[in-house]
């Protein structure tokens, strides 16, 4: 055959079957309420399950395959699915049982690391989120909520190790010296976001920190 | 590189033609001639410049021997050198200029797969090899040579047949170790077919056997080679193919060739079909018309299985409307054929059938460059190219011609399907200089040569060349060699990789062109693991997931590589091969460690340091942070360890093992941790719980209570932020003992017992002893996080949470218990701290309501609560 010279480029695409995961744990059968959820990845790999997130728009047929996956990455602590995380920020996971029949499951009250499981993923990554979830805080097409979000696990991560004021304190850098005027916008409402996840302990420093006190 | 057939006589020449593909370097080479009877002669080394080329005459090594170069011998040769990969195109010439004859035979790579590096699955030994044979005149007779390069004896069978695979003769020899029997197949003399096949079938493997031929009759001086090809012992799925044969000649001979007046030429083209199913092969005629290239595509061929056939090339030019051309033109055939199904010989011969420009079927497919292993324009020579651009747009390439001193090159545009030819003699005679102001002196006879994009070497380009080095006096043309360019060696920077689970390692697949030229092939490649839950790679990237070993692949697909052997006929597709692989062994180690759950100040506490994977062999160091010390192990070990440390001051430890950087980086990888604390007494903790006001200022989990539930508040409170619902709060707290202690510490929480009601009706029941231990994200496990140090917290709201305004009920009556344990489990609380919630709900279009319709509901305290819906 002759014909146009052309680098060819294959594509190499990856499939995960879902089933529709209808089996609901029962109250009290165990902590981990994502039992049952999803037949197809309950055993699959953190490659898998990060080509799986990158792959899948989350809808109503498959939100407890993705909820699932997500959870087995952040308990994985697996740097690979950052970014699919990173996308799936504002995906919140379908309720459990128990949750419909109006009461609680075990393991506490569930906070926004709970119904948005990337929230809590990255949050177990820790520091090596960090450069990600800046860039999603800053990015235009990141969803409000997922800016939310994302605001949450910076937070959240630095409460963990270096102090609620330093995290306060480095988006305020970053809304400073960026020169983009629509990223300083987002920054700065993600500063004031951040103010909500302070301590009562670290109020005051946390404001110092907002207004651009030295770290 | 080995093969060849070499052939000395009183009238025959024989000669080793070495091109060196290097262009950086010098590289030696020590010729080794094996005679037909397995004896070996080494021959004086010689060294070839960069890009230069060499002419052994082998029957003056003969000599040197003291052989006499007169006696009738034959063999074949080897060529050894140290390099990494083979750096020479090289052929063996045999020239008998009293008869006219001339044959050449082409050297192959010393290893049975030249293409080590090649992505691709191994192959089955094979035990046939299939040839073909025509003769254009009455008087043509054949020879086989069989060379055996093994160290066991060959039992060989050649079977010869006509172009209907009907048997003519089978011919049966064993061939000694590394000797060589020649067979005359006198028997396509009398043979009334013109045109056949030949199988040839050994004991040993095709991997050993090297086989060459020839046709000839002396009394004319007519040669030409016989190709032959290894079909896979495996039948390969058909696929498309394009092949073409340049520099085919018709009519009167060009007069600037000089050939005796009168002399005509006529193309022959013949096919074979060596596999079992038939194939369908379409040519296509394609000439110069001024400046443009014609086109006419022809009937397509039939070829059944082991069907040869000798095509009628006069008449296809006549059905392409060139009755009466004269000059050069192109064919091209194309096939869904699977590889090594076709065997094709192509020239154009004299009315006499003395002179035979034999041309080699080429495959059309993209490429890098392209090597031409020699040119001559000495003694009568002259080196005739021939260069076909099959894109339906224009290139631009450049022909670079190498010499002893230097090199000059010559742009060559060609436009859409545009063929041209010309002869070396033609660039030396007219001293043109080119874009560097070189030229080639008049005194230059030889060299070697390259076409290639106009960018570099390794732009890809689709081109087609051919060559021929003709004596019109000797009445010879001898068919040059061509190469193709490419990565020579590739290999995966690091080839080692140490990383520990969650540690990063970049490696690069870098290609190294058979010029000596180095190609970052990292991006372009496709990256693999071969064990994806131990190691992860992307762009070359690799993480480590657990531990174990993993070999990490990178493949570019369109990367050439360098093969010589399009030169030797063992070319099943007739292209450039493409896909460059290379890979780096990675281990992921791990050091898991026991629990320390403390060490007290002065003590010492052990700790088994699991090492993964068992086999590993690098030496793991341990270091602690300074609040402690390693008593044991002294120095570094390499599989599970117990290991001894000691406490020195009050705080927190780390300890670490480390392996250094394979790559010889300063800081050593770290491939395990524990964290643990060194205390002045075992801790202990006293468990209470606040039920009212709002959250301790010192807990630090208090944000993340206040955004799920909307307030600091504890007791009874209607939640308002991501939970919603009516909720009990309350905060346990630990008191830690001594307050110094600096390790974690976890308020568990446990469900005793417990019931849910909508309104009278039971809705379930938690089994007794549910963990209902607060995430982290609730608690505060460190107690030098508190003020003033040594409590640690947890936070939680239950209660119900009505789905839906429904005018329904919700209860629930739990009860709970409380403890402080280590993070490995040990608990320090000396008793439990029991306590109970019990709480109804309902939903109203204003909200959550706490319902008071059961006394003594929505309370929580310490102690126990009846779980009946009515605490009754």
């Amino acid at each position: 055959m002759i014909g146009r010279i052309a680098n060819m480029k294959k594509h190499f695409i990856f499939t995960v079957s879902l089933c529709l995961a209808s089996a609901f744990p029962i109250l009290g059968q165990g902590h981990d309420r994502f039992e049952g959820w999803c037949d197809s990845l309950q055993d699959a790999s953190p490659p898998d399950l990060v080509q799986f997130l990158n792959a899948v728009t989350p809808d109503e047929t498959n939100s407890h395959c993705v909820a699932l996956a997500i959870h087995k990455l952040g308990t994985a602590r697996y740097e690979a699915a950052i970014a699919p995380l990173l996308r799936l920020l504002d995906f919140r996971r379908p309720p459990t049982s128990q949750e419909k029949a109006g009461f609680p499951d075990p393991g506490g009250i569930k906070g926004v690391w709970d119904l948005y499981p990337s929230v809590g993923a990255l949050d177990l990554i820790g520091k090596k989120a960090l450069p990600g979830v800046l860039s999603a805080i800053e990015a235009d097409s990141t969803s409000s909520l997922a800016r939310e979000n994302a605001v949450a696990v910076w937070m959240e991560i630095y409460r963990q190790r270096d102090g609620q004021p330093k995290a306060v304190g480095l988006l305020k850098q970053e809304e400073i010296k960026t020169k983009d005027e629509a990223i300083k916008q987002r920054l700065r409402g993600a500063v004031r976001s951040a103010l909500t996840h302070c301590n009562p302990s670290e109020e005051t420093a946390c404001r110092q920190a907002a207004d651009g006190a030295a770290l | 590189m080995i093969g060849g057939l070499w052939m000395t006589g009183a009238n025959l020449n024989s000669s080793i033609y070495l091109r060196n593909n290097v262009e950086t370097d010098p590289v030696t080479v020590t010729p080794v001639l094996y005679l037909s009877n397995g004896t070996s002669y080494t021959l004086p080394n010689v060294t070839l410049q960069p890009a230069g080329t060499a002419i052994i005459d082998i029957n003056q090594g003969l000599l040197l021997q003291g052989i006499s170069p007169l006696a009738p011998l034959s063999g074949y040769a080897e060529i050894r050198y140290i390099w990494p990969w083979d750096p020479f195109c090289a052929t063996i010439r045999n020239v008998d200029v009293a008869h006219s004859l001339i044959f050449t035979y082409a050297m192959r790579p010393s290893t049975p797969t030249p293409l080590l590096m090649q992505h691709m699955p191994p192959t089955a030994q094979t035990k046939t090899i299939a040839g073909m044979w025509w003769k254009q005149e009455s008087n043509i007779t054949g020879f086989v040579a069989l060379a055996n390069i093994s160290s066991q004896a060959a039992n060989v069978t050649v079977q010869v047949t006509d172009n209907q695979a009907n048997t003519l003769a089978l011919h049966t020899a064993t061939v000694s170790p590394h000797g060589m029997k020649f067979l005359d197949l006198t028997e396509l003399q009398s043979a009334a077919a013109t045109q056949g096949g030949i199988v040839i079938t050994t004991d040993g493997t095709t991997d050993t056997l090297i086989v060459n031929g020839g046709l000839e009759d002396l009394s004319r001086g007519y040669s030409a080679i016989l190709p032959f090809v290894t079909p896979p012992a495996q039948p390969l799925p058909p696929s498309p193919v394009s092949i073409a044969e340049l520099g085919l000649m018709a009519g009167a001979a060009d007069p600037m060739m000089l050939f005796p007046a009168a002399t005509t030429f006529t193309p022959y083209s013949v096919l074979r079909n060596v596999s079992t199913a038939p194939v369908s092969v379409t040519p296509t005629i394609w000439w110069m018309q001024g400046a443009a290239a014609q086109s006419a595509h022809l009937p397509a061929i039939q070829l059944l299985p082991q069907q040869t056939q000798s095509l009628d090339v006069l008449s296809m030019l006549s059905s392409a409307g060139l009755k009466t051309y004269n000059g050069n033109f192109n064919i091209t055939f194309d096939a869904q054929a699977a590889p090594g199904s076709l065997l094709l010989a192509a020239g154009s011969v004299d009315q006499t059938y003395t002179y035979v420009f034999e041309v080699t079927p080429r495959g059309v497919a993209e490429s890098v460059s392209k090597s031409l292993q020699y040119w001559s324009t000495g003694n009568g020579d002259d080196t005739m190219v021939t260069v076909w651009n099959p894109a339906d747009e224009a290139q631009n390439f450049v022909f670079k011609l190498f010499f002893s001193g230097g090199h000059y090159t010559l742009p060559l545009p060609l436009g859409p399907r545009a063929t041209r030819t010309f002869n070396i003699s033609e660039i030396i005679q007219n001293q043109v200089p080119d874009a560097e102001g070189n030229t080639i002196p008049a005194s230059v006879h030889e060299g070697g040569a390259k076409i290639a994009g106009s960018l570099d070497d390794t732009q890809h380009i689709l081109v087609a060349i051919d060559a021929g080095t003709y004596n019109v006096r000797k009445a010879t043309c001898g068919e040059v060699c061509v190469n193709c360019d490419g990565v020579s060696e590739a290999m995966a920077v690091a080839p080692q990789i140490t990383v520990g689970v969650g540690g990063q390692d970049q490696v690069k697949l870098i290609g190294t062109y058979g010029s000596g030229v180095q190609v970052d092939l990292t991006s372009n490649s496709t990256w693999t693991s071969s064990a994806p839950n131990v190691a992860t790679v992307n762009s070359g990237l690799v993480t480590g997931v657990s531990a174990g070993s993993a070999s990490i692949g990178g493949y570019d697909p369109f990367e050439a590589i360098q093969a010589g052997y399009i030169c030797y006929g063992e070319n099943t597709q007739f292209t450039c091969p493409e896909g460059v692989q290379a890979t780096s062994e990675g281990s992921i180690l791990s050091v898991t460690f026991s629990d320390i759950p403390y060490v007290l100040v002065g003590q010492t506490a052990n700790t088994n340091a699991t090492v993964e994977p068992t086999n590993n062999a690098t030496p793991i160091s341990l270091n602690v942070t300074s609040a402690a010390a390693v008593v044991s192990p002294t120095g570094t070990f390499t599989t599970n360890t117990g290991v001894t440390v000691k406490g020195l001051t009050v705080g927190g430890a780390t300890l670490t093992a480390t392996v250094p950087d394979p790559e010889g980086g300063p800081s050593p990888i770290a491939i395990g941790n524990i964290s643990f604390a060194v205390t002045s007494a075992a801790p202990t903790a006293t468990v209470t719980q606040r039920t009212s006001g709002t959250v301790s200022s010192d807990d630090i989990a208090s944000s993340n209570y206040k955004t799920t539930v909307g307030t600091t508040n504890l007791g009874l409170i209607i939640g308002s932020g991501t939970s919603t619902g009516c909720f009990v709060g309350f905060e346990t707290i630990g008191s830690i003992t001594p307050s110094t202690y600096a390790g974690n510490v976890t308020l568990h929480r446990t469900i005793a017992s417990g019931a849910t009601y909508t309104n009278s009706t039971s809705t379930g029941s938690p089994p007794p002893g549910t963990d209902d231990t607060s995430d982290p994200h609730l608690r505060a496990d460190n107690p030098q996080s508190s003020n003033p140090v040594g409590k640690v917290y947890d936070l939680d709201a239950t209660g119900p949470q009505p789905p839906k305004v429904d005018g329904n009920t919700y209860r629930i009556r739990t009860n709970f218990y409380a403890y402080a344990a280590l993070p490995g489990g040990t608990i320090i609380s000396s008793q439990n701290y029991s306590f109970y919630v019990r709480a109804s709900c309902t939903k109203t279009a204003s909200g959550y309501q706490f319902v008071n319709d059961v006394p003594g509901d929505n309370q929580i305290g310490a102690g126990t609560t009846k779980t009946t819906w009515n605490l009754q």
